[in-house]
């Protein structure tokens, strides 16, 4: 056993030593991956694509004038470059990229609208990238509905001022009807008679102006499911009572001594207008972009710090730095060793595979944790990423992540015939992870197929766990850890056969 | 000691029953038979290329046999396992360890392969005095001279104190000050019991060992002493005569009938010199000198020529392709 140790024992020096020996492997080894941090961090800009956009209006074109208004609308999305009728010559600029997009707004949109079209906003753009298309089709639907949502305002904006207009005629038909309550007490049904008459008159005025602009806060009601009935429902049901109680009084007789049912009715009456007044006034209170847009989102994270997008890649790129690092190390060691002749040495000296592969293990974990550790607390002290989880649960997933990148390594080491060929195939894994770890793709773009690629690779694992420990705070997801550290002890255990193999007799 | 033939006074350590080994179509060595006596230098001399790098191999086990077997400690290689290893060191042809580790580094990696006991400090600073590189440990390997390394290759095959060293080429590519200093070294070695198989592309190097195999395209000619393979090549001793004037051709065929000449071997060279091939130098010359006075032949040197080893193996070897 002690024999055993002194033989793992030799590897370990030899390599630390061999490492150490070279200060700018060492220096590139920690400031590299920290520096390519930093500069990511540091130049990184969360912010969205400002698009220079022409906008071609047709001759006589009443939309022109607000073009420029709706573009602005936009925020810095939209850089207004103006208005051209010439499509011709838009087409000419964007295809030299002086411009990057051109909208041609509708010839005749009122036109299109009454033959019961949607009249049609074209967004031409020269871009090659698709997330970049894809922004300028939301970015086409925004625009559009801000357009849309323009006309709702200017109409709920009419509505308002309808209403003002229709609680004067309110006042005024609460008025008449106090005239008709008046001489109905009296016993006067002569003059209560002619008062109907004025009533009859005034409700007519005030049915035909209700419920154009009302409409918009009676959707307003029924999609918030705030009340029982909404407004429109309220003014039809009271002018409904309005014109029954008023069949009432239009059938009073002159010689009439008792009026008891024609008061009702007015009372009736009375009432209805006052509910009728009170929505009009609740609908005047409520502002007009409120009424258009009654609904908003706001997002809220239920994470204990601010995060902001550098931090979301800074776990993944550790994870795929490291796998990185543990793979080219891992990678050179033994074919370095058989091209170097040392592994004819090991052949014919009492050392195994076993202690070759131990030996060599131990000091690539020892080697990149505490490159880790270094890595680790730049990240933490000079990038200020937060790191909201357990150090344990960190070390663990790294030590995890790093072990089974090992195997990765000692099999390409293993299998490969030369060292260019094993930096060519450590860097088909660096590719393979930059594309399917999750790094930039999240893997739900990626289909079901390509997940098993995914899931091969010790860089999606890491990605996960560090991103859940870091930036949760969570307790790593242990069937992920379990499922690692399987993949790299059966990386081991193949490592091991094949080295037996390779240090037998040939 | 030919091809195969035993009778040592020391019991013998490797065994080989025609190996072979062929690679493809081609077969690198084929059929060696020959065994090595313990405590003893095993000289393995050949031309570039002639199958001694891979006969060590398959002594090493590094190589597995296509034929034949090979046997050391009265075990087949094959079969070797850790406490087997341990007995042997190995000092490989090209320098194999690392440049990137000082002098020291690399001896202690050496150690601990062999499983040597950490306590080791003594034994490595012995070591390096013994190949002359005290002083030197600190120093990168990189930056140390082609000697220094080879020496450090022999300290390190030597660090855990094996009963039986390989050294193939030990002394390839070095200058003839050094390649003596090894020599001293082994003939050390072999004093403190270690025996050495040494493989050499220097046929001069034969004279330092006890028995010398000499092996050419995959074959193993012979296995002999170094005066065994003269005597082979040349088929006794060479007397040089020197006299102060030139025999006259009666007076060498004189000569050529005195009993002492063996096979009427006498040979004129350039400027006078007489060259005769005797059973025994030793018993030989007195009995030339007595000739000479008697016929009155005035001597300016008379004396042993030992030719060099070169010229022994080329004549063995041209004897032994023309036999073949």
């Amino acid at each position: 056993m002690l024999k055993f140790i002194i033989r793992i024992s030799a590897f370990i020096r030899k390599e630390i030593f061999t490492i150490l020996r070279q200060p700018r492997l060492v220096f590139s080894l920690i400031l590299g991956p920290f520096f390519i941090l930093l500069i990511f961090g540091l130049g990184y800009r969360n912010v969205n694509r400002t698009f220079e956009t022409l906008f071609v209006v047709p001759e006589d074109s009443q939309i022109g004038e607000l073009v420029e208004q709706y573009a602005e609308s936009m925020g810095t999305n939209i850089q207004f470059a103006g208005v051209t009728s010439n499509a011709d010559e838009a087409d000419r600029r964007l295809r030299a990229q002086e411009v990057d997009l051109v909208v041609v707004t509708p010839a005749d949109p009122y036109n299109d609208v009454q033959n019961n079209n949607q009249a049609v906003f074209s967004l031409y753009h020269y871009e090659i990238d698709p997330f970049e298309q894809i922004f300028v089709d939301v970015l086409g639907r925004r625009y559009t509905e801000a357009i849309n949502q323009q006309i709702l305002l200017t109409a709920a904006e009419q509505g308002k001022i309808e209403a003002e207009s229709m609680q004067e005629h309110i006042g005024a038909v609460a008025a008449t009807a106090g005239s008709v309550r008046t001489a109905l007490e009296a016993g006067d049904g002569l003059a209560a008679s002619t008062a109907t008459e004025q009533l009859n008159e005034d409700i007519n005025l005030m049915m035909a102006g209700l419920g154009t602009g009302i409409a918009i806060f009676d959707s307003v009601q029924e999609t918030t499911a705030a009340v029982d009935e909404g407004a429109t429902t309220v003014l039809e049901s009271r002018l409904a009572q309005m014109q029954d109680s008023l069949a009432i009084l239009q059938q009073i007789d002159t010689g009439q001594t008792d009026f008891e049912e024609e008061i009702e009715a007015v009372a009736t009456i009375e009432g209805a207008l006052e509910e009728i007044d009170t929505v009009m006034s609740e609908f005047r209170r409520i502002d007009a972009g409120v009424l258009v847009s009654p609904f908003r989102s706001e997002v809220l994270s239920i994470t204990n710090t601010a995060l902001e997008p550098t931090h979301f890649y800074v776990p993944a790129v550790i994870a795929l730095l490291f796998q990185h690092l543990a793979v080219t190390l891992a990678g050179l060691s033994i074919v370095r060793e058989e091209r170097e002749g040392t592994m004819e040495l090991f052949r014919a000296s009492p050392v195994s595979a076993l202690e070759t592969l131990l030996g060599k293990y131990v000091s690539y974990l020892l080697l990149t944790a505490v490159l880790a550790l270094i890595l680790t607390a730049l990240v933490i002290f000079l990038l200020q990423v937060p790191m909201l989880g357990n150090w344990a649960n960190y070390a663990l997933v790294l030590c995890t992540l790093i072990f089974t990148s090992l195997g990765i390594g000692f099999l390409i080491s293993i299998n490969a015939q030369s060292d260019s060929q094993a930096i060519q195939w450590a860097m088909i894994m660096l590719l393979a992870s930059i594309f399917f770890s999750g790094l930039f793709l999240p893997l739900y773009r990626l289909s079901i197929f390509v997940h098993i690629l995914s899931w091969s690779l010790p860089a999606t694992y890491g990605t996960s766990l560090l991103q859940s420990v870091m930036l949760r705070g969570q307790s790593p997801n242990i069937l992920l850890v379990l499922v690692l550290l399987s993949i790299g002890l059966i990386l081991f255990l193949i490592s091991w056969w094949r080295l037996r193999r390779k240090m037998a007799h040939e | 000691m030919t091809n195969g033939q035993e009778g040592y006074a020391q019991p013998v350590l490797i065994r080989t029953h025609n190996l072979t080994k062929r690679f493809g179509e081609m077969t690198a060595v084929r059929d060696l038979n020959f065994t090595i006596p313990q405590g003893s230098i095993f000289g393995f001399i050949g031309p570039s290329g002639c199958g001694k790098t891979t006969t060590m191999r398959l002594l090493l086990g590094i190589y597995e046999p296509t034929e034949g077997e090979a046997r050391i400690f009265d075990q087949p290689v094959q079969t070797f396992g850790r406490s087997e290893r341990e007995r042997i060191g190995y000092m490989p042809q090209l320098f194999v360890l690392y440049p990137e580790l000082t002098v020291w580094e690399n001896l202690n990696f050496a150690a601990s392969l062999y499983g040597f006991p950490f306590r080791r400090r003594e034994r490595l600073q012995a070591l390096l005095e013994l190949v002359e590189l005290r002083g030197h440990e600190k120093k990168l390997v990189r930056n140390i001279s082609g000697g220094m390394q080879r020496r450090l290759s022999l300290a390190a095959a030597m660090v855990h104190g094996p009963e039986l060293l390989f050294l193939d080429e030990p002394t390839g590519g070095i200058d003839p000050v050094l390649r003596r200093k090894f020599w001293d070294y082994f003939q050390q070695l072999q004093r403190d019991e270690h025996t050495l198989f040494v493989t050499t592309q220097y046929v001069g190097e034969a004279a330092y060992c006890d028995y010398v195999g000499v092996m050419v395209e995959g074959r193993l000619l012979m296995v002999e002493t170094p005066e065994g393979l003269r005597d082979r090549a040349l088929g006794g001793d060479i007397i040089h005569l020197r006299p102060t004037h030139a025999l006259s051709y009666e007076q060498v065929d004189q000569l050529v009938a005195q009993p002492f000449v063996k096979g009427d071997r006498v040979t004129r060279l350039q400027d006078g010199l007489i060259e005769i091939l005797v059973e025994n130098a030793s018993t030989a010359l007195p009995r030339l000198l007595t000739w000479c006075e008697e016929q009155e032949i005035e001597v300016m040197s008379a004396n042993e020529y030992v030719p060099p080893f070169d010229d022994v193996f080329v004549k063995l070897v041209e004897e032994e392709t023309a036999g073949a």
